[in-house]
């Protein structure tokens, strides 16, 4: 498969939008929270559109919820497709996970038990969801802190499973791979090994704090040696994927945050060949061709 | 799909209420830690992610009620209102209801007003763009629609009657200032947008009534009735257009609407 490759990113913060719009930092694209921008409009969507013009972006959101057994939330989808409209990113994601159950929202990415059941579920709801939004998703691994006693498989066969049969694509998040890795006293490198090469799209790099037994997935730190570790293997067994750095609390300044980024840029052209690192020909405006959707089934 | 719901009641039932445990069974425990050990960190971290949003939307309530009575505040209300939003953004607004119905909250009206000016300005934050109607655009009315003239307003528009210097205690905690002692003030707040930043002033009552009539669609003549309580009636209309050119002039107005029948029987005319 030729993947497309957007080259390496940060998250759109509240705090950077200024400083982006006034020195237009060499950053290759920008990930939004899909909900930050899913409010009538005001500043937020203002803020938006301006940086949109001069930055590719994807979206990235938090409350799918593709593994509850409510119903998929029709309203939320809604307006999740008059943001990609006017966002026109290059593609979307969210995480394998559920957040909530008879319309009460935790806020929280709860993992699912890793079994048939769940696979059949979740299947069912990301060609849903791929249908009404004419195109495929991604969907992101956690990070983790309970396993389930009816659990019958690795967390990455799950994931491979859904991403085959429902033909959806995976962001791979390095730093929950060893979170999780961690928790659960697994190796991270049989996980990247266990995962489908062709179905990763992106990549996801953060910190995390450790709290003397288990490592919890805050994003309030640089990304630690460990997981740039990890990352040169993930790369090694991926090759070229887009990458971006995740940062939720204590957010630096901005220059900071890049400078955190080039790191990711040196790592990868230390793994691979240079030239495995051009960026796919695409421009702010445009929306990868490579992930629109049509169901042949 | 039967067993995963079942699983899902009964984690969220340990989310919203700690004392539900039958999701405990369900995890594996390890050497390191218990299953209860491992659902605590979920049952923490739910509270606190609600909590942190409450103390960001209102900062200034936060700072009034002091650390330990605004714990309390959160606690019930997390207790009392579990989200029903896929965003985070719309989670606090019900607080107000709770300060006035439950104690010891209900016995400090202000608490209620300050909760209400922070809501106040989320909502106008964020509330959607429009197009907003010129001064030319008035000028251009026939003179026979303007007593049958309604506005529309831009969604930041939002009036707030007040019975204490609730605002006066907003605008100092905001300031990071010591508040001032509450005392009684009855006045109307008039909250709105203008070139995407919030805005507000206090009202005088004539002001207040005319745009309480206006954001209720009432015509131009129906304001102009009702500021013959407080002018003349030479100086009411005068009065009235110059609260609509204010109105204009700082972006709240987003359409002028003529009545229907008129602009009909115009059309007919062609």
């Amino acid at each position: 498969m030729r993947r497309p490759f957007l080259g390496f990113g940060l998250g759109l913060r509240t705090e950077h939008y200024s400083y982006i719009l006034e020195h237009k930092p060499a950053v290759d694209w920008f990930e939004i929270l899909s909900e930050n921008y899913m409010v009538p409009g005001g500043k937020p969507l203002d803020y938006l559109d301006k940086i949109r013009n001069d930055y590719p972006m994807v979206m990235h959101g938090v409350s799918l919820s593709i593994g509850s057994t409510d119903a998929l939330n029709s309203d939320y989808l809604k307006n999740l497709k008059k943001l990609m409209r006017r966002v026109q990113p290059q593609w979307i994601s969210d995480h394998l996970c559920w957040t909530g159950l008879n319309n009460t929202n935790s806020h929280d990415l709860l993992p699912l038990p890793y079994n048939e059941d769940t696979i059949t579920h979740v299947v069912d709801r990301v060609v849903q969801v791929q249908d009404y939004l004419g195109q495929r998703i991604l969907l992101e691994n956690l990070s983790s802190y309970v396993t389930y006693k009816n659990s019958e498989m690795t967390e990455w066969d799950f994931v491979n499973e859904i991403a085959r049969r429902a033909d959806c694509h995976i962001l791979l998040d390095i730093n929950n791979i060893f979170v999780s890795a961690h928790n659960h006293q697994f190796d991270p490198e049989s996980y990247l090994a266990g995962i489908d090469s062709d179905r990763v799209m992106q990549f996801h790099l953060a910190g995390h704090s450790y709290n003397g037994e288990m490592i919890i997935d805050t994003h309030d730190h640089d990304v630690c040696d460990p997981v740039w570790a990890l990352y040169a293997t993930a790369l090694k067994r991926f090759g070229a994927v887009s990458t971006m750095i995740e940062r939720d609390d204590d957010i630096p300044e901005f220059p900071q945050l890049r400078q955190e980024l080039s790191i990711a840029e040196d790592i990868a052209v230390r793994t691979l060949q240079a030239d495995a690192l051009v960026l796919s020909d695409i421009s702010p405006q445009q929306t990868h061709t490579e992930l629109n959707y049509a169901r042949t089934a | 799909m039967h067993a995963l719901r079942k699983l899902q009641q009964d984690f969220l039932g340990y989310l919203l209420d700690d004392t539900v445990v039958g999701i405990v069974e369900r995890i594996e425990s390890t050497p390191r830690r218990s299953a209860e050990q491992r659902m605590a960190f979920y049952g923490n971290a739910y509270k606190l992610r609600l909590k942190e949003a409450l103390t960001t939307d209102y900062e200034c309530l936060h700072g009034y009620l002091g650390d330990d009575l605004f714990e309390t505040l959160m606690e019930k209300y997390i207790e009392s209102y579990p989200s029903h939003h896929p965003s985070l953004r719309y989670f606090g607004q019900h607080i107000a209801k709770l300060v006035e119905q439950q104690e010891p909250f209900r016995q400090l009206p202000e608490v209620a007003e300050i909760a209400r000016i922070e809501l106040a300005f989320g909502n106008s934050f964020d509330a959607a763009d429009c197009q907003c109607a010129s001064l030319e655009q008035l000028a251009q009315l026939d003179p026979e629609a303007w007593a049958t003239l309604t506005l529309r307003f831009h969604g930041a528009v939002q009036l707030l009657p007040q019975q204490y210097n609730s605002f006066q205690i907003w605008r100092a905690l905001s300031n990071e200032e010591a508040p001032p002692q509450k005392t009684e003030d009855e006045t109307t707040w008039l909250i709105w947008r203008q070139d995407l930043v919030s805005q507000y002033r206090a009202l005088e009552q004539a002001e207040s009534v005319a745009l309480t009539i206006a954001l209720s669609a009432g015509s131009f003549a129906d304001i102009c009735t009702a500021l013959l309580e407080y002018f003349s009636e030479q100086e009411t209309p005068q009065q009235a257009v110059g609260y609509l050119q204010r109105w204009i002039n700082d972006q709240m107005v987003s359409e002028l609407n003529q009545d229907q029948e008129k602009k009909a029987a115009d059309c007919g005319s062609f």
